[in-house]
């Protein structure tokens, strides 16, 4: 297939408009050292290199799929001590350095924090949520439930120290 | 769950957005760059088939000698060896193989318009040279050739192939592998001695290699080496290192023998919590009085795209003086002849279009004067050998948008902008190279101070600043990247081929093409 054959200017309209919520997604769902505009730059270019128009039925979904993988890639390259920031640390935990409030957030997976954001911020439903992320419904259940509990957990016990 | 959904919503809005015109833009060209590149490399030229026949029966020979040279392994430098100040390693295994002949009709190089004796640039997937003394270029190499450079001497040239540290002899042949998962490599200025970090799972040791001898030394320390710099005498190595759970407090300075390491304390405004800055060498002062320095606060790629605030460090301990924010780009930095004056180019953001760039003449003492205003965005210093002038690129301060039409975005209409331009050191008297047309990039000057070598069209030139006549010395080169444009997966930044400048959107010309000084 050639380059021209892919996506014409409509196509590059419709990414314009999916990205200001492609971007708080990212900034969701990434590390918080990392430049959310990099990753949806970088979803936006895999889809323009990998996919005509016509094949990505559901284009919001793909994006902020890749925009996870994206995100999972960094968290595991992390974890692997790749890069003198990560080497760093003496946990993961502590690369993120967040406002401590957030820091429980912070801790859940990409794929979680992805899930969460979509249905209580975005108002997703589930299943929808679920095909966004790349995973089934009943393991966005099992993930959303698992990381509601933990959190209220952590909440409370914040309040309990205040 | 409503305090959840406010926390959610806090990290969902973090961070200053780039724009959706900046991220579709480099989008596009990043998208256009992985589309056309494997299509136009295997298909650039036909390899006859008994050159085929003879890369089969060389290739044979090779791993014939390998084969036989196996048990020798313990020579090679290994990566990640334990480092002996006091130690040099055995002779690296070096494997003398003729140069394969040239197989295709390279461009030619004319060295009538130049004062260097050796050039070497590579040629899609070619390393090639060319001599005064032998116009024929010559292909040393082939693989996934990456940032040759000469030595200063101009007896060696060293180059990544197939992500493995290469040293030949500038005429191609002998060859040291020096083995992979090397990091900067940079040539004293002075002989030739080869500085190099290498690591797995990127913990940097630092060697200095000499090809003359085929011998290795490690250079000690603790943490991971992640950047150094030589001092102009050749003497000494500017080290910056990591260490696990620690802030970072400075840098070593370090004899090339791995001896008399002493600390440089530099504590800028940390980047964490934890006060973590990555250092990154922009090169030393030529008396050795000071280091430049490019701080990235926590490591971050993203800023350092966007540049960093760089710094002019004096070894003594005296206080580091801000020259001001600048894009990691090392061409941009030039000292003057006789060091006491350094043009920078002061900018922010990635963007090739609109990205604030002013070539700035900076002193010692951390005086710094612009030598253009906002009008324009002026880049690529370059002093006259006398110094008394800055030769310098020109182009509109801001300019639109590349048009985007069936997924390309024509970058070239906005290169075409770019003039080169030749003002006093203070900036007056500025007027335009007209000779030297639209789309200028990287210019020089020769020795004596006759011509000015540049790029344009992926080909060097070089204009005789008496006769205002042009000369192609060498090229068009390809492939050239069309475009260095957007997000490079976070590379480690000393690692990154291109530095952060590959973000200013034209071609790296000093990435594919070197000479003899």
């Amino acid at each position: 297939m050639r380059g021209d054959e892919r996506w014409d200017a409509d196509d590059v309209r419709s990414l314009r408009e999916l990205y200001p919520g492609l971007r708080r997604f990212a900034a969701v769902v990434s590390r918080p050292d990392l430049d959310p505009d990099d990753l949806v730059q970088e979803a936006f270019t895999r889809a323009l290199v990998a996919r005509s128009r016509s094949e990505v039925p559901n284009l919001g979904a793909y994006l902020r799929r890749t925009i996870v993988n994206l995100a999972k890639n960094e968290r595991r390259r992390l974890a692997r001590g790749s890069v003198a920031q990560a080497r760093l640390v003496p946990s993961e935990d502590a690369v993120t350095a967040p406002p401590s409030d957030l820091s429980d957030l912070l801790r859940l997976d990409p794929v979680s924090r992805g899930l969460l954001f979509l249905v209580e911020v975005e108002g997703a439903s589930i299943r929808e949520a679920a095909v966004a992320v790349g995973c089934t419904e009943a393991a966005a259940r099992m993930r959303l439930s698992r990381a509601r509990r933990r959190l209220r957990a952590e909440l409370e016990a914040e309040r309990r120290d205040e | 769950m409503s305090e959840l959904r406010h926390r959610l919503d806090e990290i969902a809005e973090r961070g200053e957005p780039r724009g959706v015109d900046a991220v579709i833009a480099a989008s596009t060209a990043e998208a256009e760059r992985r589309i056309v590149t494997p299509l136009l490399a295997p298909s650039r030229r036909r390899t006859p088939a008994l050159v085929m026949l003879a890369a089969v029966v060389v290739s044979a020979l090779v791993v014939g000698v390998l084969v036989l040279r196996a048990d020798d392994g313990d020579n090679r430098p290994r990566v990640n060896a334990t480092s002996n100040p006091s130690m040099t390693t055995p002779p690296t295994t070096a494997t003398t193989t003729a140069p394969p002949s040239t197989i295709f009709p390279p461009p030619s190089v004319d060295f009538s318009a130049v004062d260097f004796d050796h050039v070497a640039w590579i040629d899609g997937t070619a390393l090639v040279t060319a001599s005064s003394s032998d116009t024929t270029p010559r292909v040393v190499a082939q693989g996934q050739i990456e940032r040759p450079q000469f030595s200063a001497d101009g007896r060696w040239i060293a180059f990544v192939q197939d992500g493995s540290l290469h040293v030949r002899r500038a005429g191609g042949d002998g060859d040291i592998d020096l083995g992979s998962s090397v990091r900067p490599f940079q040539w004293s200025p002075t002989g030739e001695l080869l500085g190099w970090s290498a690591g797995t799972d990127g913990y940097g040791q630092l060697r200095v290699t000499d090809p003359a001898t085929n011998t290795t030394t490690s250079i000690p320390g603790a943490g991971d080496v992640t950047d150094f710099a030589w001092s102009h005498d050749g003497r000494s190595l500017a080290v910056a290192r990591v260490v696990p759970g620690t802030a970072t407090t400075g840098f070593e300075i370090v004899g090339a023998d791995g001896s008399a390491t002493r600390r440089v304390v530099f504590t800028p405004p940390a980047g964490d919590a934890l006060g973590f800055n990555l250092l990154v060498f922009a090169g030393w002062q030529p008396d050795g009085a000071a280091v430049l320095v490019w701080v990235d606060p926590g490591g971050s790629a993203s800023a350092m795209q966007d540049g960093l605030d760089l710094w002019l460090v004096p070894v003594d301990g005296s206080e580091p003086h801000l020259l001001g924010k600048t894009l990691l780009k090392r061409e941009w930095l030039q000292w003057n002849a006789d060091g006491s004056r350094l043009a920078i180019v002061r900018g922010t953001w990635r963007g090739v279009y609109d990205g604030a760039r002013t070539v700035t003449v900076c002193r010692t003492d951390g005086d710094c004067t612009p030598i253009s205003g906002d009008d324009v965005a002026t880049m690529d210093p370059a002093w006259s050998p006398d110094g008394l002038q800055i030769a310098y690129v020109s182009k509109p301060a801001t300019q639109p948008m590349p048009e985007v039409r069936n997924n390309k975005a024509n970058w070239r209409a906005l290169y075409a902008a770019r003039t080169l331009w030749i003002a006093n050191a203070d900036g007056s008297d500025a007027h335009p190279v007209d000779a030297a047309g639209g789309g200028v990039a990287s210019p020089r000057w020769t020795r004596d101070g006759a011509r000015i070598l540049y790029v344009r069209d992926d080909a060097l030139w070089a204009v005789d600043l008496a006769g205002r006549t042009e000369t192609n010395v060498l090229g068009p080169i390809a492939p050239v990247p069309q475009f260095q444009y957007g997000y490079r997966s976070n590379l480690a930044p000393p690692d990154a081929p291109y530095e952060a400048g590959s973000n200013n959107g034209y071609p790296t010309w000093e990435s594919l093409v070197t000479w003899t000084p």
